[in-house]
């Protein structure tokens, strides 16, 4: 009988003796998501060749503090011809509320720009470019000149210097006998010679325009005439920027004025009269700088004839970028609301935004990725009249082509005509770790940009890859294409991809998997960290 | 008190029905009419004893096991997450208790065995899990809320038959006596259901399965319990 209790106690004990704990092979997996709001910038010189090497890039502005790399960090870069930026998720913007910064990019090859940005609520991506003028490539439309004084020889005479004298528009200036020069310290610099860099950009041509002070002809931080800090969209006759060094110490600025002599645009139109720019008319002149990227009122000036050309003539005491034309009105927050119902709601359609004033200037240009209808769109101080033309980034396809007039403070309506668009196409990515024989859930969110294989054209914006998954009208299913994603810190290329209606891959080591052709050590080290975050 | 009432009424009618050893040996019974308290890994109860015969007794009872804590793991990750646990077990039981050795010597004379059941109107657990610490994504901290919580809800609740064995009426001083319990509960599997939030909303549909198959075999609710009863 007492082999029943044993028998007893041993089943009670083998009951329990198989039980696993309940967490092993539980593993937890972050799957960040982090940025609502990113901006890609596209740096590049107008004709699209890539910029020296080597460039510094900085952050100021006032949402400086709000604004980060796309992993997170201040070490800004251009990589690959691009800066992402990105918004602390802390820090949003709200309808009454944009994230405002600028980017500077500096280099002693480029003419150093400082870019002012905003982004809305509501408008997660923006792509826009910055053009930087190489000045050992200067375009058409952008004279470089690097004139040398001998201060022995301005110690006992004037001297002349001017911009390249083979551009149609010229800008000379005039040294007055025994002129010191001092730095940002207000100390006289010495030395033998002066070096300097001036750099002439001529408005009739888009290379002008492109290059124009800021990256924009609109800005919202000009201090007019009264020190007030206001909008407005500049309607240039003559930008000249001018840069004066003495062994290899910038100058900032002059114990006597030096005046300079601005050809201007012969076929400006006076806003004022409505009639071409003659001698006896006035403009204003304001002077630009790029380390805070605030123009400001300097002056009227007279238009002359100098030298057989319309000029104007104005002395200055500082040296940094002078134009000469007028400041047009400008609303600010003002609101585009683009009408769309023909979208297919989570379909991404890339447009190019771009504004052009009645000189046909372009004002401000930028690609967004629309997804939906009603997408608000904000406008930059432009005059109420300008023309919007909104295309298809790659096709060209005519979205609206027109003049807005702007109502301050509330929101137009602005309807995009139905093009005809390629058939919806879906691409897929799974994520396959090495080693693993199942995908990884977690799938990454990024930015996907395109070009038609070997077009060596810029890349385009294609849209967010939201957990692996796009679905897109700009792709052809004829056509191959080169893919670039931008996943935080890293930027992948994928050449010479035929497409389909519908395309999965799986990122991954092995036989059908997709490591890339280019560096594949590098991307499956990048796998491999990149599995290591989520734990696989 | 409608419970022990009705228990007073089946120990009555028990009583009357009782005969001794068919093969007509004396034997010592194991149990009396009884009323105790239970303290074991099924919590703090209370138990109503009544024999039905010389060998069999009938028990009948609830038990509460509330218990809350907090762990930090780090789950196969490089973080440290603060688990939030919370678990309840608590049922009304009734249990048949045959005694296999009357004649033997006292050990083994007061030793049983057990078949019974329970229902569990709470058998489970939950636990949050959230990280301890602030997440950096580069120099941007994301505090644990940002970052959310797994919730975890595990569930047997049911009826869940039991088997055990014990020794029962060991007495302590003049009535009061002890009892010990050893069982098993069969719960078959638990109701598995897991959420998240925010950026650890994935983890479901990965770890749920994996905690599925870890929790397969938890099938049976172990019970160890010594009783502190008063024969009356």
């Amino acid at each position: 009988m007492k082999k029943i209790f044993y028998l007893s106690l041993i089943t009670f004990i083998s009951v329990f003796a198989a039980c696993k704990n309940p967490t092993d092979d539980i593993t937890i997996r972050i799957e960040p998501n982090v940025f609502n709001y990113s901006t890609a910038i596209k740096v590049d010189d107008v004709a699209g060749n890539a910029l020296p090497t080597g460039l510094k890039v900085e952050v100021s502005g006032p949402d400086a503090d709000a604004i980060y790399t796309m992993s997170g960090t201040k070490d800004f870069e251009i990589k690959d011809g691009y800066i992402y930026t990105a918004v602390d998720p802390h820090r949003d913007p709200t309808a009454n509320n944009p994230i405002e910064f600028n980017v500077r990019v500096s280099g002693d090859a480029i003419l150093d720009v400082n870019i002012p940005f905003e982004v809305n609520a509501g408008q997660g991506y923006q792509m826009k470019p910055i053009k930087v003028l190489n000045l050992n490539n200067p375009p058409v439309g952008a004279a470089v000149a690097k004139p040398t004084v001998s201060l022995a020889a301005l110690a006992t005479q004037d001297q002349i210097i001017s911009t390249n004298t083979s551009a149609s528009l010229i800008t000379r200036l005039e040294l007055e006998t025994g002129t010191q020069f001092l730095n940002a310290a207000g100390q006289v610099l010495t030395g033998d010679n002066l070096s300097t860099v001036l750099v002439n950009l001529d408005p009739r041509t888009a290379a002008g325009i492109a290059l124009f002070p800021g990256g924009s002809l609109s800005s919202n931080s000009i201090i007019n005439a009264a020190g007030e800090t206001i909008e407005g969209a500049f309607n240039p006759a003559a930008v000249t920027s001018i840069e004066f060094f003495i062994n290899d110490q910038a100058v900032k600025s002059f114990s006597k004025p030096v005046t300079v002599y601005q050809n201007i645009n012969p076929s400006y139109i006076n806003p004022n009269t409505n009639t071409l720019i003659k001698t006896g008319d006035f403009l204003e002149i304001y002077s630009y700088e790029v380390e805070t990227g605030i123009f400001k009122y300097e002056r009227q000036a007279a238009v002359i004839n100098h030298l057989g050309k319309l000029s104007v003539a104005y002395p200055i005491d500082h040296l940094t970028t002078y134009i000469a034309g007028y400041l047009e009105g400008a609303c600010p927050q003002a609101n585009i609301n683009l009408v769309a119902d023909w979208m297919t709601e989570g379909v991404s359609y890339p447009l190019n935004v771009k504004f052009v004033n009645a000189a046909q200037q372009t004002i401000l240009e930028q690609v967004i990725t629309v997804s939906t209808n009603n997408t608000p769109l904000a406008v930059p101080a432009i005059p109420s009249g300008s023309r919007l033309i909104i295309t298809h980034p790659a096709t060209g396809q005519v979205y609206f082509d027109g003049a807005v007039n702007i109502t301050c403070g509330s929101s137009v309506n602005v309807t995009l005509i139905n093009v005809p668009q390629q058939p919806v196409v879906t691409m897929q990515l799974f994520v396959r770790c090495p080693g693993k024989t199942v995908n990884v859930e977690a799938l990454p969110t990024f930015q996907l940009y395109y070009r038609l294989a070997g077009s060596n054209s810029s890349f385009l914006p294609l849209g967010e890859v939201v957990n692996g998954f796009i679905s897109t009208t700009s792709l052809d299913v004829t056509k191959r294409y080169d893919f670039r994603g931008v996943w935080n810190d890293k930027i992948k290329t994928v050449g010479n991809k035929a497409i389909e209606a519908n395309n999965t891959g799986t990122v991954g080591q092995g036989p059908g998997l997709i490591i890339g052709e280019v560096a594949p050590a590098n991307n499956l080290q990048m796998l491999n960290e990149a599995c290591a975050e989520i734990g696989q | 008190m409608l419970m022990t009432g009705c228990c007073m009424l089946v120990s009555t009618l028990t009583f009357a029905q009782q005969e001794w050893l068919p093969d007509g040996t004396v034997g010592q019974p194991a149990f009396k009419n009884s009323v105790g308290i239970t303290v074991g890994t099924q919590g703090i109860g209370a138990e109503v004893g009544i024999p039905l015969s010389t060998r069999f007794n009938l028990r009948l009872g609830t038990s509460l096991l509330p218990y809350e804590g907090d762990v930090v793991k780090k789950f196969n990750s490089a973080y440290d997450y603060n688990t939030d646990f919370k678990v309840e077990f608590m049922n009304l039981s009734a249990f048949l208790d045959w005694q296999p050795f009357p004649t033997a010597g006292s050990f083994f004379r007061k030793f049983a065995l057990t078949a019974g059941g329970a229902y569990f109107y709470k058998a489970g657990g939950t636990a949050k899990v959230m990280l301890k610490d602030d997440y950096y994504v580069g120099e941007i901290p994301f505090t644990p809320e940002e970052v959310g919580e797994i919730n975890t809800v595990v569930d047997w609740k049911g009826w869940a038959p039991y088997a055990g064995l014990g020794w029962h009426n060991i007495t302590i001083a003049d009535n009061f006596n002890l009892g010990l319990n050893l069982g098993a509960y069969y719960l078959g599997s638990p109701d598995i259901n897991m959420t998240a939030t925010n950026w650890l909303s994935s983890n479901p549909e990965i770890n749920e399965p994996i905690l599925r198959r870890n929790l397969k075999d938890y099938k049976w609710l172990p019970k160890f319990e010594i009783k502190f009863a008063y024969n009356y």
